[in-house]
This record gives C-alpha cells, sequence and structure tokens, in this order.
C-alpha cells in the first residue's frame, strides 16, 4: 500500500509540472502585454523600459528557466500589479476562499447524502419526487443568476446578509450556499440511485436474510458499498467548486483566490495568474490523490488487489 | 415515519443554525449601518486599484480617485467658472522669459507623516512625475525641471524651455498630485500614499481602502467633513447597486442606465448622471491599408450614425462628439465641418477612394472591448450593420480589456479599434499624448500638419488666443486627417445614499470626498 500512496503523489507532481509549463507557456501566448496594462498611455520606449524591468523582454525558455529557479528558492514571483510578492497575495486571500468552500462543501455534502437517502428509502413516494425535481432545478439553473437574484433579495431587500466584501464569515454564507446548491443536488442524485442499486445485491439481501436489522442493513451495507463512488464524485464536484468560487467572489467582490485569479488574469499579471493556478490545481490534485487513497481503505477488494492487507 | 420526522427535524435545526449565522451577519451590518449618524462613508469602485501607490508608476483610475481624496495640488480647476484657483500655491506669476512661472507657496501645511511641505516637495513631485519614463510622462509631454528659489517660492519650466501652455492645467490634476520628497528620496512612494489631502491613508486590505479625515489639513473650509472613508473595490454593478440599496454602501459608481428603474422606486436612494471629460473614440489604424486613405477612414466616419447610438443604445446618457474634446472641457469649440451622418457622402468617398460601393475594399478589422466601458459591443454592432450599408465589410471581434488593451496601442492589430480617453485637465494628454509627433500613439498618424497644429496651441499661451488655435487649426487638421474619429462624450452615472449630501458631479468623474457629510 505505501508504493501505491507513493505512486500516487509522483503521478500528482508530475501533473503539477505539467500544468506549471502550460500555464506558463499559455499566459505568454495569448494577446495582451503585462507593460502595457501597468501605463496605458505612456510612451513605447517608456513602455519597453518597463518591459525589460519585468524581465518579459527576455524568450519564453530563458523567462521559463528564471521562473524555475526562483521556485526553487520557494520564490513564487512578484505581482506587478498588487506591488508585492504573490506569496502574500496568497496569504491574504487563501483563508476566504477557504471559509467560504468549507462553508459549501460540509452542509452539502450532509443534506445531500440526507436527501439522496431520503429519496431511496421513500422510493416512488412524493418524497422521493419532491426530492428528485429539486435536484435537477438546483442543477440546472447557472450560479451567476442566482448569486444576482439572492443579492436582490436577501441582501438589498431583506437585508439579512452582507452584499459585498468580506469582513467575517458572515460575508461568506450567501456565496457558499450558492456555491453549495448544484452539489446537494448532485450529491443527492447519486447517493439516490447508488443506494437503490445496493439494496437489490446478493451481499444486503444475505444481510436481511440473517436478520440484521433495516437500519443496520441501510447503513453498514448499502451506504457504506455506495460511499465508493460518492467520494469519486464528490472529489470531481470540488474541482468544479474552485472554477465557481471565481465567478461567486467576482459577484460578492470577496477578494479571496478566485477573484484574485480573475483579476491576475484580466491584467495578465503572469506570476500572480501562475501561482494561483497551481495552487488550485495543487488542491485539485491533493483531493484526488486522497480520494485514491481512500479507496484503500473504503474497499478491501482494491486493497487486496494493490497487494495490501 | 418516525425516522423521517427526525430526519426533517435535523433538516430544520441545520437551517435555523444558517438563519443564525444569517441574524449575527445583519446585526453587525446594522449596528454599521444604524440610523444615528454615521462615521464612516462607504464608496465602491467599479475599477480594482493598483497596489503600487506611486501616482507615477500606474494610470489605473481607481488609484486616480483615491489620489484625489489624499493628495493636494498646487492649484485647482474650478469647474463652475473654468479658471484655476490656488490651493498649496499662493499665487503664481509667468516670468518675462516667457517658457517658466513662479508659484509662492502656502506656509505652516503638513504631510500626513507630520513632516512640513516646502519647495523641494514641489521640486520632487514635478520632476519625478514629467520623467519620460513615468507613466504619466506621456502627458507632460517632456521632463519639466524646477529651481527653488526659497523654502516657498519655485520657479517651473519646461527642459526645452519653450513656451508651454499646458503647464498650469498640468498642476491642477493627477499629473501632479504632491507627493513628499523624503518619499521620492528614499523610495518608500510605494508603501502607500502620503500626501497634503483633506484624508490620510489608513491602510490597505481585501481590495479595500481606509483613509481616515486629516485634522490637519491646510484648509479648514475644505476639511473632510465624515471621519472616515472605506473605498472599496466591487467589480459587478448589480451587487454594487444591492449594496447601496440596502445601505451598505452610500455611493456607486459607473451605474448602468438598465439600473435606473430600480433607483426610481427606491425613495432610500438618487443619482446624478452628468457628462465628463472621456470622449470615445473610433481609431484608425493609419499604416494599415486601406486605412492609410484619409477619404476611406472619412466614408466610414460619414456612414457612422452616431445619433441613433445616442438617443437609442445610450438612452441619451452621452452627447454627439462634434470636436475632439468633450463639450465640458474647459477648451471645447464646436466645430462647423464635423462629419455627420451622411450614407450618401460616405458611399461618394468611397467611390472617390476607388471603392465603389465597398467593392475591391477587403473586409475590415474591428476590435471591441467588453466589461470596462458601457454598451460597446452593442454600438459596435450597430457600427457594423451602419458600415454594410454602404458596402463596407466588417469583421468585428469583442475581446476582453487584455487583450483589446494590448491591440489599442499596436500598430498591426485591426483596421479600427474603439476606445474611450479621459482627460484630467482640458488640453494637454488629450491632444498631445494622443496624435503628437511621432507619431499618433493609438492611431500612428503622422500627419505633420495636426503636429504643426499641436506645436503651436501648446505654445499658445494667452488662453484665449489658444482656444482660437485649436479651433481654427487643430480641428481643421484632425479632420482632415481623420485618423481618430470622435463619436460621443460619456455620461458618467453615481448613486448614493438619500443622508448622504454635497454630493457634485464633476467631469473628471472625481468625487470631491472633503465636500460630502450625513445628515
Amino acid at each position: 500500500m505505501f508504493s501505491t500512496v507513493v505512486k500516487r503523489l509522483l503521478q500528482g507532481l508530475l501533473v503539477l509540472f505539467a500544468v506549471m509549463v502550460l500555464i506558463f507557456v499559455l499566459l505568454r501566448l495569448i494577446p495582451g502585454d503585462p507593460a502595457r496594462q501597468m501605463s496605458t498611455i505612456a510612451s513605447e520606449e517608456a513602455v519597453q523600459a518597463l518591459r525589460h524591468e519585468m524581465g518579459i523582454d527576455k524568450s519564453i525558455p530563458e523567462q521559463f528557466v528564471n521562473y524555475c529557479g526562483n521556485l526553487l528558492h520557494g520564490n513564487l514571483g512578484y505581482s506587478w500589479f498588487q506591488k508585492t510578492d504573490v506569496i502574500n497575495v496568497i496569504k491574504m486571500s487563501w483563508s476566504k476562499t477557504a471559509t467560504e468552500m468549507m462553508f459549501a462543501i460540509v452542509p452539502a455534502i450532509i443534506l445531500g447524502m440526507v436527501f439522496g437517502v431520503l429519496a431511496a428509502m421513500y422510493q416512488h413516494t412524493w418524497i422521493d419526487k419532491f426530492i428528485s425535481t429539486c435536484s435537477i432545478i438546483e442543477q440546472s439553473m447557472p450560479n451567476y443568476w442566482i448569486a444576482i437574484m439572492l443579492i436582490q433579495v436577501i441582501c438589498s431587500k431583506l437585508r439579512l446578509l452582507p452584499a459585498s466584501g468580506y469582513k467575517d464569515y458572515t460575508y461568506a454564507i450567501l456565496p457558499a450556499f450558492i456555491l453549495a446548491l448544484p452539489l446537494i443536488g448532485i450529491i443527492a442524485k447519486n447517493v439516490r440511485t447508488n443506494m437503490l442499486g445496493s439494496v437489490g445485491q446478493d451481499f444486503v439481501k444475505a444481510a436481511k436474510a440473517r436478520g440484521v436489522p433495516g437500519a443496520a442493513t441501510l447503513f453498514g451495507y448499502a451506504i457504506r458499498n455506495s460511499l465508493i463512488p460518492i467520494i469519486t464524485i464528490i472529489g470531481g464536484q470540488l474541482g468544479g467548486l474552485l472554477g465557481n468560487c471565481i465567478i461567486i467572489e467576482y459577484i460578492f467582490s470577496i477578494p479571496g483566490i478566485g477573484l484574485h485569479i480573475l483579476n491576475a488574469i484580466l491584467r495578465r499579471d503572469y506570476y500572480l495568474v501562475q501561482a494561483l493556478v497551481m495552487l488550485v490545481s495543487a488542491v485539485f490534485v491533493i483531493i484526488n490523490t486522497a480520494i485514491d487513497i481512500s479507496y484503500l481503505y473504503l474497499d478491501p477488494r482494491i486493497r487486496k488487489a494493490q497487494g495490501g492487507l | 415515519m418516525k425516522k423521517l420526522s427526525r430526519l426533517i427535524a435535523a433538516i430544520v435545526v441545520m437551517a435555523m443554525v444558517i438563519g443564525c449565522l444569517s441574524a449575527c451577519g445583519s446585526k453587525g451590518k446594522s449596528s454599521d449601518n444604524g440610523d444615528a449618524v454615521k462615521d464612516t462613508m462607504v464608496v465602491l469602485s467599479s475599477e480594482a486599484f493598483s497596489g503600487g501607490w506611486d501616482p507615477a508608476g500606474h494610470t489605473v483610475l481607481a488609484n486616480v480617485h483615491l489620489q484625489h481624496a489624499v493628495l493636494s495640488y498646487l492649484c485647482e480647476l474650478d469647474y463652475e467658472t473654468n479658471e484655476v484657483v490656488p490651493s498649496l500655491a499662493e499665487s503664481w506669476e509667468y516670468n518675462d522669459d516667457g517658457y517658466s512661472m513662479t508659484f509662492h507657496l502656502k506656509e505652516g501645511v503638513k504631510f500626513h507623516d507630520g513632516s512640513d511641505f516646502e519647495a523641494s516637495d514641489v521640486k520632487a513631485t514635478v520632476e519625478w512625475m514629467s520623467r519620460p519614463e513615468s507613466a504619466r510622462g506621456a502627458d507632460w509631454g517632456e521632463q519639466y525641471l524646477v529651481d527653488i528659489i526659497d523654502d516657498y517660492t519655485v520657479r517651473i519650466y519646461p527642459s526645452s524651455k519653450e513656451p508651454r501652455a499646458p503647464l498650469l492645467n498640468l498642476l491642477t490634476y493627477y499629473e501632479c498630485g504632491i507627493i513628499s520628497s523624503d518619499d521620492v528620496n528614499n523610495g518608500t512612494l510605494a508603501d502607500g500614499l502620503n500626501g497634503t489631502g483633506p484624508y490620510k491613508m489608513v491602510k490597505y486590505e481585501d481590495e479595500t481602502c481606509y483613509l481616515e479625515a486629516f485634522e490637519d489639513y491646510f484648509d479648514p473650509e475644505k476639511a473632510a467633513k465624515i471621519p472616515n472613508l472605506e473605498f472599496r473595490y466591487v467589480p459587478e454593478s448589480q451587487t454594487r447597486l444591492a449594496a447601496l440599496q440596502s445601505g451598505e454602501a452610500d455611493l456607486i459608481e459607473r451605474v448602468e442606465t438598465e439600473q435606473l428603474p430600480q433607483l426610481d422606486s427606491n425613495p432610500d436612494c438618487e443619482y446624478i448622471g452628468a457628462p465628463v471629460f472621456e470622449q470615445k473614440y473610433m481609431v484608425f489604424k493609419c499604416t494599415q491599408a486601406p486605412m492609410d486613405d484619409p477619404l476611406v477612414r472619412k466614408a466610414i466616419a460619414y456612414a457612422i450614425d452616431v445619433d441613433t447610438i445616442v438617443e437609442n443604445i445610450m438612452e441619451g446618457y452621452a452627447v454627439k462628439a462634434d470636436c475632439w474634446l468633450s463639450h465640458v472641457a474647459p477648451n471645447y469649440s464646436s466645430y462647423e465641418d464635423f462629419v455627420t451622418y451622411d450614407p450618401e457622402k460616405a458611399k461618394e468617398l468611397l467611390a472617390e477612394a476607388g471603392y465603389p460601393n465597398g467593392e475591391g475594399l477587403p473586409t475590415l478589422k474591428y476590435i471591441t472591448s467588453t466589461g470596462f466601458y458601457p454598451k460597446t459591443k452593442e454600438y459596435a454592432e450597430y457600427i457594423v450593420s451602419n458600415l454594410a450599408e454602404v458596402g463596407i465589410k466588417v469583421d468585428l471581434e469583442v475581446q476582453e480589456s487584455g487583450a483589446w488593451s494590448e491591440a489599442l496601442y499596436a500598430e498591426d492589430s485591426c483596421h479600427m479599434i474603439d476606445t474611450g480617453w479621459m482627460i484630467g485637465n482640458e488640453d494637454n494628454e488629450e491632444i498631445a499624448a494622443c496624435f503628437n509627433a511621432p507619431h499618433g500613439l493609438m492611431d500612428f498618424s503622422t500627419d505633420e500638419a495636426v503636429f504643426a497644429a499641436i506645436a503651436k496651441e501648446t505654445a499658445t499661451t494667452d488662453p484665449a488666443e489658444r482656444k482660437q488655435v485649436i479651433h481654427d487649426e487643430l480641428w481643421p487638421a484632425l479632420n482632415n486627417s481623420m485618423s481618430t474619429f470622435p463619436l460621443f462624450d460619456s455620461y458618467m452615472i453615481w448613486a448614493y445614499r438619500t443622508e448622504l449630501k454635497g454630493f457634485k458631479a464633476y467631469p473628471t468623474s472625481n468625487i470631491q470626498f472633503n465636500e460630502l457629510y450625513f445628515e
């Protein structure tokens, strides 16, 4: 099992390196000049001097070698627009995005599981139909639209929550709710499907035949067996959730990782984009690696296949 | 069903917990925005701040607005009378040499860091801001120098030692907000703004600038009335509006015309729409065939129905241009022969250029931006249909602001491109930076007649005479060249809470924060 974990970690590092190279090259190939962004009306000579100062007048391979050298010394680079080290921007912003994510993920998993189990337990009743309908609605509404509507109702009319900025955790509640909505629907739908699939299987029937009580059969056998595909789905959705953070942080003006990524792309703030996208990729890779490793614990068949106990 | 009841109860409890958290949030907010007279004004900016606070290191409008609260100027433009009035300089006079001016400075003025304002600060500011490599260098046109006569008297002049009419106006706005010589010499400009203005910058955190009224401000009559000011970046216009309506914000900028009905129905909010110094242009890339032919450029200008754009697309929140300066700019004068919509004339010019009904004319690449100026895509699409009517085929590209900005200053990015130009004072950057030698900054035109007219008007120091030169020589030169076609003068719409008093819309789009108060 140890070798499997190491293998997964090495694969993750390889993915991160590929992302790093891809972002570095793509950023420099798309139109948009960071020096011109900083000094829109300056003369061409002044802008050329700025390009030299920023080091972007060198060839892409030269820039990449310099970047890697700095990276090896723990230097993520400098944000030209924010005039501070990239690491400082990350230190200032990560906790806001993490709070939003946590406020979105934890209730989404709990509610999604609860609704999914309920829908499976009461299959073909009004409860099942109601949950399934809600699940479809939650997934099909664009979160940009929901955000604008909820800002108008919750913030502007009812004045229950703040509409913009970030001063404390209350500023993360509404954005997190909007992020969580489609996730609840997806989890509920998949829990229901997997639960129903498990209930009809032989090992559940055997448990029932052995006299195991209904609740124990449900929670000890059917749900446990459904966890692997559900965890895979949740892992995949977390990446999407990070992407949605960009839109939601833009709308709510939350100075988290998402808003900084968007602004940095628009301003062609190369090193800031590079670091933040790498950070998001790293989180994505870590989550997926953790999920792969969790299979070893959750499913004895996979553990055995990988040579574990 | 018992189990089901328990589950439903659990969900209800969770909802209550979330509700309680929400209530906590609203309590905190109401204490910030209670009925008592507030001591903090929250202003929402549509543009992000650049963390580089050096005024010579950026051209970001959000920072310019902030600088207006924190820095002071040697003199200011009175928008009621269009006259330059004293501020940090008590008086000034032109010297006999014809190119320099002497300024007598106010004594007893303090910077926010406690240091005294003296002649050395004026020297440091002017020479730092007018460097050719400064982001504001193009506004000045050349390096300016300062001789210190004594601690409170300075002589300012261009390094060319030629008469320069814009000098006084350059000292009234963002080209010359007075900064401390210590900050310039010690390289600490980027650490934060330190000026002599009515507000003092306290900190910048989470895209918000926190300011407080400066107790030792030199002019008690113009001192800040609201103790604290928060200047926050909120990119989404609907969020800015919701924040205003909920009382979370007191003042927002760049309100969109579609949002006005919401404000009309809200008794707690008011709005003001006013023309600003900004003009919207169609810039032609004059070195790219067929745009190297002035007849083609003029044909395009005649084919654009600006009246319909102003009335139907901009919904009246714009004014059709009739010269190369906004009608609220002091040196504005209507040009009688300015192009007006005439598709038949456009066809004639096209035929004269060798492209009857557009035959033989290649498809023109037209770039516009999205997400920065209002309704650019909408009116660009209308312009494309206007041009099609006279036989000009256009390939419209709508680009995000980063790519558009690069295309704007590139020689061969397209045939024509949409932009806007906001000026700080009435003349210099608009005319000199845009159209002057060695070539137009965006249109790459090298029309010697335009350069000669600019040289003459900038050398004419008598204001009335200069305005006449601009009208009689510069407008015809620019009209003949038609390297850039002004479409309309922009409006800006601000909205604010009714309890916020003293708001006036200024053509620079700046907010006079010190004039505002709560009632």
